[in-house]
C-alpha cells in the first residue's frame, strides 16, 4: 500500500529524524562533559610557551625624491623582504650557536634547529611600514634574548645591505661617466685637429647651430649666400658653400670673440679634480655630524655641536682652497686668421669663384631651365665634399658624445646623493617597543580551552547521535513500513491513559506483557 | 450429541467438570458437540493435502464421528466461581452428535465456558474490552475489514520479526473484533510455546494445554478438542498452560492435523497467536497450515532489516500484511 508524499509527511520526517536524534541525548550530555574534562586536563598539563616580540618602524629619515627629484621608491614588498632576511640561515645561525640563545640545546642537527626556529619566528607586518618580530619559548629571559638578537641581526643586515648596494651604484655610475668622458674627449680632440686643419668649417654658415655660431650670428649682415637664381648642379652648389664659408673666415672682424675648442684636461688638473672631490666629501661629512648633534638634540654649546661645527668650517675651507687650485682650462683658439692666412683664404675664394662663374656659364649654355644637370665630377669638389661629410660625422659622435656625458653626470649625481643619504641616515628601522621578558604564559586561557572542548565535543556528540539517528532503520511511520514493501493494514494508535480529571491525555503504555 | 465418556487420555484419568477449586469432584458427563463442515470447506475437498496424506487418512480412518470426553478437569480460573462447563451449543453451534469417523468429520468441541473475574481489571491488551469505543479499538475494526476485504482468511497467524513487538495484542485484539456481537465464530489459537500469554490474558487456566492437545491428537485425531468459551467475547480460546511442562518446539504434523480438525469445527475465522519469525521455523509451518499471516510491527522497536528477514523467511505468498503498533 503506498501512498503519496505530502510536505507534512516530509516535515513528519524531519521531526522522526530530529526524534530519533534525541532518543539519543545521552551522547549530547556525555561528549561535552567528556570534552570539558580533557580539554581542562590539557590546559592544566600543557607546557608553558612565553612569547616576547619587539615592534619595529620603518622609516626614511630624508626623503630621496625631495633630494634627487626622482620617483618614490615603491614599499610593496618591504615586508617580504624583511621576513626573508630574519629568517635567513645567516641570521639565525649565530643565534643558536649561542648558548644562552639556542632555544633546542637538546637537538643535535642544525638544520632541523633552524627549522624548528623558523617554525616559531612570527613576522608581521602591521600597516604599511610597522612590523613586529615575535618569538614562543618556554624560557622567558631566553625568549627575550632571541628577540633582541633577531632585531639587532636584522637592522645591521638591512643597513649594511643598502650600504653595499648604493656604493656599487655609485661606484658604477662613476666609471661609467669617467669612460664616457674620456671618449668625448677622444671625439672633440678629433675634431679640433680637423678644424684646426680646415679652419673654414669653424665658422661655417651653411649650419644652423655650429662651431663659430657666435661668429656668424655678429657678421650675419655682411654675409650673404645668395640662392642660385639660374641653372644649378650638386658641383655648383659644393662650390657655392665652400664659398660662403671662406667668406664668412675673410668677414670675421680682427675683435671678434675667439672659437672655444675644449681639449682634454691635463694630469695636473685631474689631481685638482681628484682634491676637489675628496674636500667636497669631507664637507658633506662634516655636515652630517652637525646633522647628527641636531638629531640628538644638542646646542650650540654641546661639546659634540662645537666640534662638529669647527669640522665643517675647516672642510669648506679645505673645499675652497682645492676649487682656487684647480688650473684654468687650455682651450684651442681659433682666432680670426692671420694676414697670411687671409691672403690664402682669398687667394682659394679667388679660385672657388672662377670655378663657380665656369660653372655657371657652363649651365647657362647648356640649358635654360633651372633644373640640375649633372656636371663632371671633379678633385676640388669631391675634396670639398669628403671634407663636409667628415666635418658631419666629427660633429655628430661629439653631440653624441656630450648627451651622453650629460646623463651619466646626473646619474653619478643622483648615486652619490643616494649614497650618501643611506650612509647618512642609519637604522632605517626604529624600535618602538623594544623586546620585553614576558611574565605570563602565552595561549588562550584554560575558559578557552575549557569552552572549545565542551563545544567540540558537543559536536561531536550531536554529529555521532545524528549518525546513529541516520543509520537508524526503526520502523517508526507508515511510511516506513510502506517502503519495505510490506502492506500495512491498520496503525493501532497509542493506549489513552484517562485520569481523573483529564481527558485523552496519552499516558505511558503497559508494555509488560507484550510478545 | 455423543455421550461424553470416553476412553481415557494419555494425559491423565477421565475428565471431570464443575470444579472450581480443583478438588476432585465427581465425574461429570460432558456435553460433545460435533460440528459438521460445510460442503465447500477446503477440509471436505478431494484436493485437500491432509487427505492425499496415508498417515493422515489412516489416522482418520473411516470413523465418522467420535465421542470423546475432555481429558481434563474444567478449567479452575482465578475468578472464583467464573468457571462452567459448557459445550458448543452455548455458542448457537448444533449440538448433534457427530458420529462419523474419518478426514471430513466434524470435529467434537469441548467448550469450558470462563468469564472475566469481575473483581479485576481487564488485561490492558484488550483494547475492544476496555475501551470499545477508543479509537485503539477502532483500528482493530479497520484490521479485520481489510483482512475481510483480503478474502476472509480463516486461519489467521498472527506473528512478528522478533519478540515482544505486540503479537498477542494483535492476535487477541483481531480476534476480538472478528467476533465482536458474535458476527462471526472465532478461535483464538496460542501457538507460542515458550512465553504463552492468553492464560494471564483472560486470568484462566486452561483446561487442557495446547500444547498437550496436539501432542494427543497427533496419535487420535478424533479426540475432542477441549477449549475455552468467554461469552462476553464471542470467543473460543486454546490456551497453553504455562505452568505445564511442554515442548519448545512446535510438532508441525500435529498442528496442521489440528488446523484441519479445527477447520471442520465450523469456525469462521482462527486467529494463531504465534512465536516470532526470526530465530525457529514454527511461523514457517504454521504459514503452511494457514491462509494469511500478519506481522505486528512495533514503532520504534521493530527494525526495518528484522522485518526484511523475516518477510523473506515466510515469502511473500501467504504475508498479507502488517500491523503497526504506536507508541
Amino acid at each position: 500500500m503506498s501512498t503519496t508524499i505530502s510536505p507534512r509527511d516530509r516535515l513528519q520526517r524531519l521531526g522522526d529524524l530530529a526524534r530519533k536524534t534525541f532518543r539519543f541525548w545521552y551522547l549530547l550530555v556525555l561528549f561535552p562533559i567528556v570534552g570539558g574534562g580533557l580539554a581542562f586536563a590539557f590546559a592544566q598539563v600543557r607546557p608553558k610557551v612565553f612569547q616576547s616580540y619587539v615592534v619595529l618602524y620603518y622609516e626614511e629619515h630624508i626623503r630621496s625624491t625631495v633630494i634627487s627629484n626622482t620617483t618614490e621608491e615603491v614599499q610593496k614588498n618591504i615586508g617580504d623582504r624583511y621576513r626573508e632576511l630574519l629568517t635567513s640561515r645567516s641570521q639565525l645561525e649565530p643565534i643558536l650557536k649561542d648558548p644562552k640563545t639556542d632555544p633546542y640545546p637538546e637537538q643535535p642537527d642544525e638544520d632541523a634547529k633552524i627549522d624548528k626556529m623558523r617554525l616559531a619566528i612570527r613576522f608581521e607586518a602591521r600597516g604599511a611600514n610597522v612590523f613586529r618580530i615575535s618569538f614562543s619559548d618556554s624560557d622567558p629571559e631566553r625568549c627575550e634574548a632571541i628577540v633582541t638578537a633577531l632585531t639587532e641581526g636584522l637592522r645591521a643586515v638591512d643597513d649594511k645591505l643598502r650600504n653595499e648596494q648604493a656604493q656599487a651604484t655609485v661606484d658604477f655610475a662613476v666609471k661609467q661617466k669617467t669612460d664616457a668622458g674620456t671618449e668625448l674627449r677622444v671625439r672633440e680632440r678629433a675634431l679640433v685637429d680637423f678644424l684646426s686643419k680646415h679652419p673654414e668649417f669653424v665658422a661655417d654658415p651653411n649650419q644652423p647651430a655650429g662651431e663659430g655660431a657666435g661668429i656668424r650670428t655678429a657678421n650675419r649682415p655682411r654675409v650673404q649666400v645668395a640662392a642660385p637664381a639660374g641653372p644649378t648642379s650638386g658641383r655648383l652648389l659644393t662650390l657655392q658653400r665652400q664659398s660662403a664659408r671662406i667668406q664668412a673666415r675673410l668677414a670675421a672682424p680682427p675683435d671678434a670673440p675667439p672659437v672655444r675648442l675644449p681639449v682634454e684636461r691635463s694630469p695636473e688638473q685631474k689631481a685638482a679634480d681628484a682634491q676637489v672631490s675628496a674636500a667636497s666629501k669631507e664637507v658633506n661629512d662634516a655636515q652630517g655630524e652637525v646633522e647628527s648633534a641636531i638629531k640628538h638634540g644638542y646646542t650650540e654649546r654641546h661639546p659634540e655641536m662645537i666640534k662638529a661645527t669647527q669640522h665643517l668650517d675647516e672642510a669648506k675651507q679645505k673645499l675652497a682652497i682645492a676649487r682656487a687650485a684647480v688650473p684654468p682650462d687650455v682651450e684651442t683658439l681659433v682666432v680670426p686668421a692671420t694676414a697670411e692666412d687671409r691672403a690664402n683664404l682669398q687667394k682659394q675664394l679667388n679660385e672657388i669663384e672662377s670655378e663657380i662663374a665656369d660653372e655657371e656659364r657652363r649651365l647657362s649654355s647648356g640649358s635654360k631651365t633651372p633644373v640640375p644637370v649633372a656636371a663632371p665630377v671633379d678633385e676640388e669638389t669631391n675634396k670639398i665634399v669628403q671634407l663636409e661629410t667628415e666635418h658631419d660625422e666629427l660633429q655628430r659622435n661629439v653631440d653624441e658624445q656630450r648627451k651622453t656625458d650629460a646623463s651619466l653626470s646626473d646619474a653619478v649625481y643622483r648615486a652619490k646623493i643616494d649614497a650618501a643619504q643611506k650612509e647618512t641616515e642609519q637604522d632605517r628601522l626604529t624600535v618602538l617597543d623594544k623586546a620585553f621578558k614576558p611574565t605570563v604564559p602565552t595561549g588562550p586561557p584554560k575558559s578557552i580551552f575549557l569552552m572549545a572542548g565542551v563545544v567540540l565535543f558537543f559536536g561531536l556528540g550531536g554529529a555521532l547521535a545524528v549518525g546513529l539517528a541516520l543509520i537508524d532503520d526503526r520502523l517508526y511511520r507508515r511510511h516506513d513500513v510502506d517502503e519495505l514493501g510490506v502492506a500495512v493494514l491498520a496503525v493501532i494508535p497509542p493506549v489513552v491513559v484517562i485520569k481523573a480529571g483529564k481527558v485523552g491525555k496519552p499516558g505511558k503504555r503497559d508494555v509488560s506483557g507484550a510478545t | 450429541m455423543s455421550t461424553p465418556r470416553g476412553p481415557k487420555t494419555p494425559f491423565g484419568n477421565s475428565p471431570r467438570a464443575g470444579s472450581t477449586t480443583g478438588a476432585p469432584l465427581p465425574l461429570v458427563t460432558q456435553p460433545m458437540i460435533a460440528i459438521e463442515a460445510p460442503d465447500d470447506h477446503p477440509a471436505t475437498r478431494t484436493d485437500n493435502p491432509l487427505q492425499g496424506s496415508a498417515g493422515v487418512s489412516a489416522v482418520f480412518g473411516k470413523t465418522t464421528a467420535l465421542s470423546a470426553p475432555l481429558p481434563r478437569p474444567p478449567i479452575v480460573p482465578g475468578g472464583a466461581g467464573a468457571t462452567m462447563v459448557s459445550t458448543a451449543g452455548a455458542m448457537g453451534m448444533p449440538s448433534t452428535a457427530l458420529a462419523a469417523q474419518g478426514p471430513t468429520a466434524p470435529t467434537e468441541i469441548g467448550l469450558t465456558q470462563h468469564h472475566l473475574p469481575v473483581d479485576k481489571d481487564p488485561d490492558p491488551r484488550l483494547a475492544l474490552v476496555i475501551d470499545p469505543d477508543s479509537e485503539r479499538a477502532a483500528a482493530f475494526r479497520v484490521l479485520r475489514h481489510h483482512l475481510l476485504e483480503i478474502g476472509r482468511p480463516q486461519v489467521v497467524v498472527v506473528s512478528s520479526p522478533v519478540q515482544g513487538e505486540g503479537k498477542t495484542t494483535v492476535a487477541l485484539n483481531l480476534a476480538l473484533a472478528l467476533a465482536e456481537c458474535g458476527r462471526a465464530k472465532v478461535l483464538l489459537v496460542e501457538t507460542h510455546l515458550r512465553r504463552p500469554q492468553l492464560a494471564g490474558v483472560f486470568d484462566l487456566t486452561p483446561p487442557w494445554c495446547f500444547a498437550e492437545q496436539l501432542a494427543a491428537h497427533r496419535h487420535q485425531p478424533m479426540l475432542p478438542w477441549s477449549l475455552v468459551e468467554i461469552p462476553s467475547m464471542w470467543l473460543h480460546v486454546a490456551a497453553i498452560n504455562p505452568a505445564n511442562e511442554r515442548p519448545q518446539l512446535l510438532d508441525a504434523p500435529a498442528f496442521a492435523i489440528a488446523m484441519e480438525r479445527l477447520r471442520l469445527a465450523g469456525y469462521e475465522h482462527i486467529v494463531i497467536d504465534a512465536p516470532p519469525v526470526l530465530g525457529s521455523a514454527d511461523v514457517n509451518l504454521m504459514a503452511d497450515a494457514a491462509d494469511a499471516v500478519v506481522f505486528a510491527v512495533r514503532s520504534k522497536m521493530t527494525t526495518a532489516r528484522n522485518l526484511r528477514k523475516a518477510v523473506d523467511q515466510l515469502g511473500t505468498t501467504k504475508v498479507v500484511g502488517s500491523v503497526l503498533v504506536t507508541e
